[in-house]
């Protein structure tokens, strides 16, 4: 079954239009050789009785009735009509049945009988009779004479054999011509198919289709957007990435790509024809980086095709990197701080001053283990105390005071929330305290978290400037910085995102008297938002 | 929109211009023509104005009616005419309507008019001049029987008609060879009567109501009636039964309208006729005249006909002569 549809193009086109051409012909010349048949048997009919009619009323014939030999006017007079119309037989004979004109010998009892209609009640009509000349189609007329007595009939034939033969003829000469038309039809089918093949550049119908099924899943596994224009500048593909990039529904498809994307430079590659790599385009707040290539077919550009990525996607990856790095940079600054403890705790033992070296010992190992009591008591999540005692040593060493609120109690936080995660908002959340009281004498930081209830709590306040009321709605948004340097206004934004991420919501508040506050609230369950 | 509210608007107004004429309530809006498809004197014309009298000494018809004698071409020419009129025409009909298309002596059959009333049924008679000496039906048969030509028989208005065609099956019932009868075809019943009386034919069959005229006058003698029974008035005159050829032959005559009549016009005539036909007028204009109440009203009719043709196609087909 396979095999016959995966019969070549040729084939199947040849197939198709002969078949075609076939049915066409074999059905116009059964209908023509019916209508043909049907018209002619009503035409020759007609004509019969026409004929029959024209001889019985010339007076001509009417007065040869009452001569000594009526045949010698009549059977010229028959001959010459009956000649003029084609018939094949005409038959004037009177009432009795007596013949004045020599045609063929029919039987003159069964003639009475034909006749009768016309005899008896002067009757015009046509008649169909089978006899020793095969089928004849008859026109009788009755010879009216005076005082309107019937005084013999004229009868005209028409032979059907003849006639059919004739119809045969024509039906003969209509395949002849035929055959040319069906011959057309096979140079035009080789025409066709050669064509067609040219354009799939000699593929089979079949492996296009495949090679179509092909790229259609190749489209849909890729993470970048793929979008392509023809040489009109309308869109004839947009992969699902693509799409979802940029916002856009299916119905793009062979649209103008002005009005899709009016800020598309793919137009610009399709009168250059020159490719353009690593373009950033912002679209809808996103930041594309863009790749165009013109499509060449025998040097000329016929089409653009253009894929992107996401640039915040990448640069998100970045961030997290970065803040992965930060972390073990805080973890060293912690080290170098400790070492320099025991470099003056060295310096004191050298200098005999124990006393003092024991103050000082005693004085950190007390702020130690309160910061670590509540850290490592009260905060039993791993991750989150892998983070505050980066954050904890960074702040020492800014000259910070960082203070986890001894109200702060966690367990182990559900196996949803990733470390990535609590790294992005925990440790930005308080990088940007600290920069909010770096600049500042007696800079505070406290942190605080809970679990009581259905949601994972942490707050980060700071002692700092505050911000101003009008601002809280576009510090989340990307690319906005308080620190006023370009593309550093990511933080907030990694934050918002990976709260939202977690179905969590973030809060801000800024008190009159200056600070911030940020509270974050994640449901323990990502099931249930808040 | 506006286009579609403006053809509307014209669509209103144009049924409320039409729709007073189209309600047909006030036909007959003109005068009433009947058109008799023959010279004066005759059957067909005898009917149309026995209908004109009795429509208007009784006033069941308003409007005046007049005659219009249209002769010629057994009864075409009149029903040629008849066709490119309106409602207010009508004209007399018989069987010559189907005969002449079955014998293909016109195209027109009674398919191309709207049938109205089938009104009376009369009988057929043979007559021979008062000094022939054929004094009986059977005579007449006899030495037909024995050589068919020896008789010249006239008849109007042409070959095929009802007086014709009940001679034919009576001869063939007698068996007489028909085919070698001397028919001589005249205009009309009038000058078949002439020809009878100047003894340019031996015999000739007409209607009843024709041939009573010059019964009464004593210029005929009647041979036999197509009745089944002796007629009121005629008692003298035997049936073609008595005299041993076993058949009997009605001749009907109607009336139609052109083709195409809406169903308030046909309503209107049903209405007019099958009130006319009650009449004491009507009945004894049914009884000088040898008729018979016949009277069918225009859906019956138009069975009536259908059922007509095909037994007047039998009938001329019907050689008698076997295979």
């Amino acid at each position: 079954m396979k095999s016959f549809f995966k019969v070549s193009l040729q084939t199947k086109i040849l197939g198709l239009i002969l078949s075609l051409i076939l049915f066409v012909i074999l059905s116009l010349t059964a209908i023509f050789a019916y209508l043909e048949s049907r018209g002619t048997e009503m035409q020759m009919k007609q004509l019969a009785l026409q004929t029959a009619k024209t001889i019985s009323f010339m007076p001509t014939v009417k007065k040869a009735f009452h001569q000594q030999n009526p045949s010698g006017e009549i059977q010229p007079i028959a001959q010459k009509v009956g000649d003029q119309v084609g018939a094949d037989v005409v038959v004037v004979a009177n009432r009795d049945g007596v013949r004045y004109t020599d045609q063929p010998e029919i039987g003159r009892d069964a003639f009475l009988k034909y006749n009768y209609k016309a005899i008896v009640f002067g009757g015009y009509y046509n008649l169909e009779t089978t006899g020793e000349l095969g089928t004849v189609w008859w026109g009788k007329a009755p010879v009216i004479g005076d005082h309107g007595r019937v005084i013999g009939v004229v009868s005209v034939g028409f032979l059907k054999d003849k006639i059919q033969s004739s119809i045969y003829h024509a039906i003969v000469k209509i395949s002849l011509f035929s055959s040319i038309v069906l011959l057309l039809g096979i140079g035009g089918g080789i025409l066709l198919t050669k064509s067609i093949r040219k354009d799939t550049l000699g593929l089979e119908p079949h492996e296009i289709a495949s090679l179509f099924r092909e790229r259609s899943a190749i489209l849909k596994s890729v993470k970048e957007g793929i979008a392509a224009i023809d040489e009109k500048g309308l869109v004839t593909m947009m992969n699902a990435s693509a799409r979802n990039m940029l916002g856009l529904s299916e119905d793009c498809i062979h649209r103008p790509i002005q009005e899709v994307l009016p800020h598309s430079k793919m137009l610009r590659v399709l009168e250059t024809g020159q490719t353009e790599n690593d373009q950033e385009l912002v679209i809808h707040d996103r930041v594309l980086i863009v790749n165009r290539m013109p499509i060449l077919e025998k040097g000329r550009t016929v089409g653009v095709v253009s894929s992107f990525r996401d640039k915040t996607e990448i640069k998100e990856m970045v961030n997290t990197l970065s803040e992965v790095r930060k972390y073990s940079e805080d973890l060293r600054a912690q080290t170098h701080e400790f070492t320099n403890k025991l470099y003056v705790l060295s310096g004191l033992l050298q200098l005999g001053r124990y006393e003092e070296a024991i103050e000082m010992i005693q004085s950190e190992t007390e702020r130690h283990e309160s910061q670590n009591r509540i850290l490592f008591q009260q905060i039993e999540d791993a991750k989150v105390q892998a983070v505050l005692l980066g954050k904890i040593g960074k702040a020492s060493e800014k000259k910070v005071d960082f203070i986890i609120d001894s109200n702060s109690s966690l367990e182990s936080l559900p196996e949803h929330i990733e470390l990535s995660q609590l790294v992005t908002i925990i440790g930005n959340l308080i990088d940007n305290a600290m920069e909010a009281v770096g600049r500042q004498e007696n800079g505070e930081i406290s942190f605080f978290a809970t679990d009581v209830g259905n949601d994972v709590v942490f707050e980060v306040s700071d002692n700092g400037s505050g911000i101003p009321e009008d601002r809280f709605n576009v510090i989340f948004e990307k690319g906005f910085s308080m620190k006023g340097s370009k593309n550093r206004g990511y933080g907030l934004a990694n934050v918002k995102q990976a709260v939202e991420d977690l179905n969590g919501m973030i809060e801000v508040n800024s008190p009159k008297g200056g600070g911030a506050i940020f509270t974050v609230y994640l449901p323990k369950d990502l099931h249930i938002p808040l | 929109m506006k286009k579609f509210l403006l053809a509307a608007s014209l669509l209103l107004t144009l049924t409320a211009c039409t729709s007073p004429n189209a309600g047909g309530s006030s036909f007959p809006v003109k005068n009433i023509e009947f058109v008799a498809p023959a010279s004066p004197g005759g059957g067909w014309d005898t009917t149309a104005r026995a209908m004109q009298k009795t429509l208007d000494d009784e006033g069941i018809v308003k409007k005046p009616i007049n005659i219009v004698n249209k002769p010629g071409g057994s009864g075409e020419v009149g029903w040629k005419y008849l066709k490119n009129k309106d409602a207010h025409t009508l004209a007399v009909n018989s069987s010559l309507l189907i005969t002449n298309n079955l014998l293909g002596q016109s195209d027109l059959t009674y398919d191309d008019f709207t049938p109205i009333a089938i009104l009376a049924t009369e009988w057929e008679a043979v007559v021979v001049p008062k000094d022939s000496d054929i004094e009986k039906a059977e005579d007449l048969m006899t030495k037909l029987k024995k050589d068919p030509k020896s008789l010249k028989l006239g008849v109007a208005p042409g070959l095929g008609n009802d007086d014709h065609l009940s001679f034919v099956q009576a001869a063939k019932t007698y068996g007489v060879e028909v085919p070698k009868l001397d028919f001589l075809v005249y205009e009309s019943g009038g000058d078949v009567a002439t020809a009878l009386l100047g003894n340019h034919i031996d015999a000739a069959t007409m209607s009843v109501s024709e041939a009573k005229e010059q019964y009464k006058a004593g210029k005929v003698k009647i041979l036999a009636v197509s009745s089944k029974e002796r007629l009121e008035g005629l008692e003298k005159v035997p049936t073609w039964k008595e005299e041993g050829v076993d058949m009997s032959f009605p001749h009907w005559r109607g009336i139609m309208g052109p083709p195409d009549m809406s169903e308030e016009e046909i309503a209107f005539w049903d209405e007019k006729i099958s009130e006319m036909v009650k009449t004491e007028a009507w009945k004894e204009i049914l009884q000088n005249n040898e008729w018979e109440a016949y009277y069918k009203n225009s859906s019956e009719t138009k069975k009536f006909l259908q059922e007509q043709n095909e037994m007047y196609k039998d009938l001329l087909n019907d050689s008698g002569l076997t295979e």
